[in-house]
């Protein structure tokens, strides 16, 4: 089986203790692994959600320090006196009180009064610097760094710019946060051309600044800065999701605004709605036919599609939860729900379905696992096309093909998702087995401009050539459908066919069981 | 004399055709909002409502504003509002599209987007619009450096040929109220 980098199972997080009586929640268990690898369950002294799950960060926080430290502690090098000696000098005391862990900062950040902002900085890469020269050296980095950032703020104030942007006293804490990373909270209301302003200066102060590494060597670092301006608690949280953000997208800086979190009460509560899917087992698949060209009266196969209901009963899409149940780690529950409930569609009526997996997907033995034993149990391989979504996120080929033949070999066919778009290429399906392409719908809604129609047009006759079977999604009208016939699709499949609904409506739809693949 | 006349014929009915398509195009800037994509508030009482301002027609109306957009206006510039307006707009509009829906959407002031829906059942209008609102509330919408997170609250209301615009309005406003307390 494939080998997992991750599983959900190393991921259960935050958990809530209800009151049978009312079901009020009256605290929370945070689940983790410690040093050895033991799963741990611990109930948390936490207010709510935040709290708790800022207790688990920063318990994860002391494992992996410890974690690192027992595994490095015979492989650093000798720590270079004189240049700690130097940064130590000229690093002030932070605050007065003791602030261990990110709780401590976070009781200080709450205790104040009024709007503040919080920035976080992240030394970009800093684990290549401690690979390279050693923990200590990374240590004085950050020293380095907390000196430049103290330097640059007290030049700042001393030459007018804070007064002159009406701030009568700057005030503000630096922390050491975690490992490379470090908190400013600054304790004014400034606008937020004035942070800009803060932020440009000390990424050019940060990235012109020669970080020593010993008594003749120097190196350049660069920073990722996430900041938040609000009043309360969650600023923390804010500066973390600005923070995220901005290593996602690779840039050095983000503003996270929280105006609109004033009114949290209004926030969608996905969190609960995921929880309460998961409890009811109320995952919905949805089908949607796919149809041989030749015949777009009967379905082929049927494309299954994950949705989940609401408090009130409403049908949610993906849009709207997909991501944060891979955020709340909750993806998998859901998943193997929709596994479940699939295959119950496909035995009871034969029918031949699709089901979409990516590649996160196929690096989960849980439900890999899951899903191998429902295809030998209920022996209906044939009915199933496994289709890969987000195909171009596949870092390891052979274990995708390792996959990919262990379905095959009983029966299962293979689809790659949105071929076309992106870097879904030609690489992929060169690579992989695979039986089907399903051409990006966003190609495919211009077939009627020349350049689409010919670039279309040529990768259905290179899947025809490598013997791969072509579908074209988002066949929204007559004009679509005809031009994609025209141009040799294999099967088609849009809103202008069939919209995707519950399986009793398909039923109804085209009587019972009627995919003619089954 | 008869190839004259046909010549000029010809020329009047091109003129005509260009005069015609000018028109058009002057009608659409004149009832599209000048920040967004959207229709404008002109557009609803010239082409939506009778001159009693009442519906000429029968539908659904959905009121959908942004959670404290005063102080996201208060805290930015004008230039930054207008691109998030128009991200927003732009959200629904691709929304409504993808789920191949019949809809005409107004900026009617502000953040206060009207959205007309036709063909629906009120069903499946909250139900659309539940899940357009909760994606826009997971949408990142970013402009140079800043990240928003927005929040929306929304009202739908049915209405009916000859009915009050502003009674319809006013019903939309006290739901939206109660969304918000």
């Amino acid at each position: 089986m494939p080998i997992r980098a991750i599983s959900d199972k190393q991921y259960k997080g935050v958990s809530e203790l209800y009151r049978k009586s009312d079901g009020q929640v009256t605290g929370y268990y945070v689940t983790y692994r410690d040093i050895d690898g033991r799963p741990i369950k611990r109930r948390v002294d936490a207010d709510n959600r935040d709290d708790a799950l800022l207790s688990l960060s920063e318990i994860k926080q002391n494992i992996d320090l410890e974690k690192q430290g027992k595994a490095m502690s015979s492989t650093v090098r000798k720590p270079i006196p004189s240049v700690l000696k130097k940064v130590t000098a000229t690093t002030k005391p932070l605050i007065d009180v003791p602030v261990n862990n990110m709780k401590d900062h976070q009781k200080i950040i709450s205790a104040h009064k009024g709007i503040a902002i919080v920035s976080l900085i992240d030394i970009v890469a800093f684990d290549d610097i401690n690979i390279l020269y050693g923990y200590e050296t990374g240590v004085s980095i950050v020293d380095q760094m907390q000196s430049t950032i103290h330097d640059m703020l007290k030049e700042m104030d001393s030459n007018g710019i804070f007064s002159k942007h009406s701030v009568e006293t700057f005030s503000y804490d630096l922390f050491n946060v975690y490992a490379d990373k470090l908190c400013l909270f600054i304790k004014n209301d400034f606008n937020h051309r004035l942070m800009d302003l803060i932020v440009k200066t000390l990424l050019t102060k940060i990235s012109n600044h020669n970080f020593i590494i010993s008594d003749d060597n120097h190196i350049h670092i660069n920073a990722t800065i996430g900041a938040t301006k609000a009043e309360g608690s969650a600023s923390l949280i804010f500066a973390e999701k600005a923070l995220k953000e901005a290593k996602s997208y690779r840039s050095s800086y983000i503003f996270h605004d929280s105006n609109a979190t004033k009114n949290e009460h209004l926030a969608n509560n996905v969190y609960e709605t995921l929880i309460s899917n998961i409890k009811e087992k109320t995952v919905t698949p949805y089908f949607q036919g796919i149809f041989a060209s030749a015949d777009s009266t009967v379905p082929y196969k049927y494309e299954s599609l994950m949705r989940i209901l609401d408090s009130k009963g409403r049908v949610l899409s993906p849009a709207v939860f997909m991501e944060k149940s891979k955020d709340y780690r909750l993806y998998t529950q859901l998943m193997i729900q929709m596994i479940d409930k699939v295959f119950d569609v496909m035995a009871k009526h034969g029918t031949a379905v699709t089901l979409n997996l990516s590649y996160m997907d196929i690096n989960n033995t849980e439900l890999c696992d899951k899903l191998m034993y429902k295809v030998k149990k209920m022996k209906i391989g044939k009915c199933l096309t496994i289709e890969i979504v987000e195909s171009e996120q596949i870092q390891d080929i052979d274990m995708v093909n390792e996959f990919i033949f262990s379905l095959k070999k009983n029966g299962v066919m293979i689809a790659i998702d949105d071929f076309g778009s992106g870097f879904s290429n030609f690489d992929t399906i060169m690579n992989l087995d695979i039986d089907y392409v399903k051409l990006d719908g966003s190609l495919v809604s211009k077939i009627h401009d020349k350049k689409y129609r010919i670039m279309l047009e040529s990768m259905v006759k290179i899947c025809h050539d490598l013997g791969i079977k072509t579908i074209a999604e988002y066949i929204y009208d007559e004009s679509i459908m005809e031009a994609a016939i025209d141009i040799g699709v294999d099967y088609l499949q849009g809103y202008h066919l069939h919209q995707p609904s519950q399986w009793d409506s398909v039923k109804e739809t085209f009587g019972l069981g009627q995919a003619v693949n089954a | 004399m008869h190839n004259e006349n046909e010549i000029i014929d010809n020329e009047c009915r091109i003129n005509l055709n260009e005069l015609k398509t000018d028109m058009d195009i002057l009608r659409k800037q004149l009832y599209t909002d000048d920040i967004t994509e959207s229709k404008n508030r002109l557009w609803v009482f010239k082409q939506k409502l009778n001159n009693t301002e009442t519906f000429n027609d029968f539908g659904f109306m959905v009121s959908i504003k942004i959670s404290n957009y005063e102080g996201i206006t208060k805290e930015y510039e004008s230039n930054v509002t207008n691109k998030l307006l128009k991200q927003v707009s732009n959200y629904m509009m691709h929304y409504m599209k993808d789920n191949h829906l019949n809809y005409e959407m107004v900026r009617y002031m502000e953040d206060n987007f009207l959205i007309f829906m036709y063909g629906l059942n009120e069903e499946e209008v909250e139900e659309h619009i539940i899940n357009m609102q909760n994606g826009m509330s997971n949408y990142k919408f970013k402009h140079r450096s800043k990240m928003f997170n927005l929040i929306f609250y929304s009202a739908v209301m049915q209405y009916i040929k000859n009915e009050s615009f502003s009674s319809v309005l006013d019903q939309l406003d006290e739901k939206l109220f109660d969304t918000k307390v």
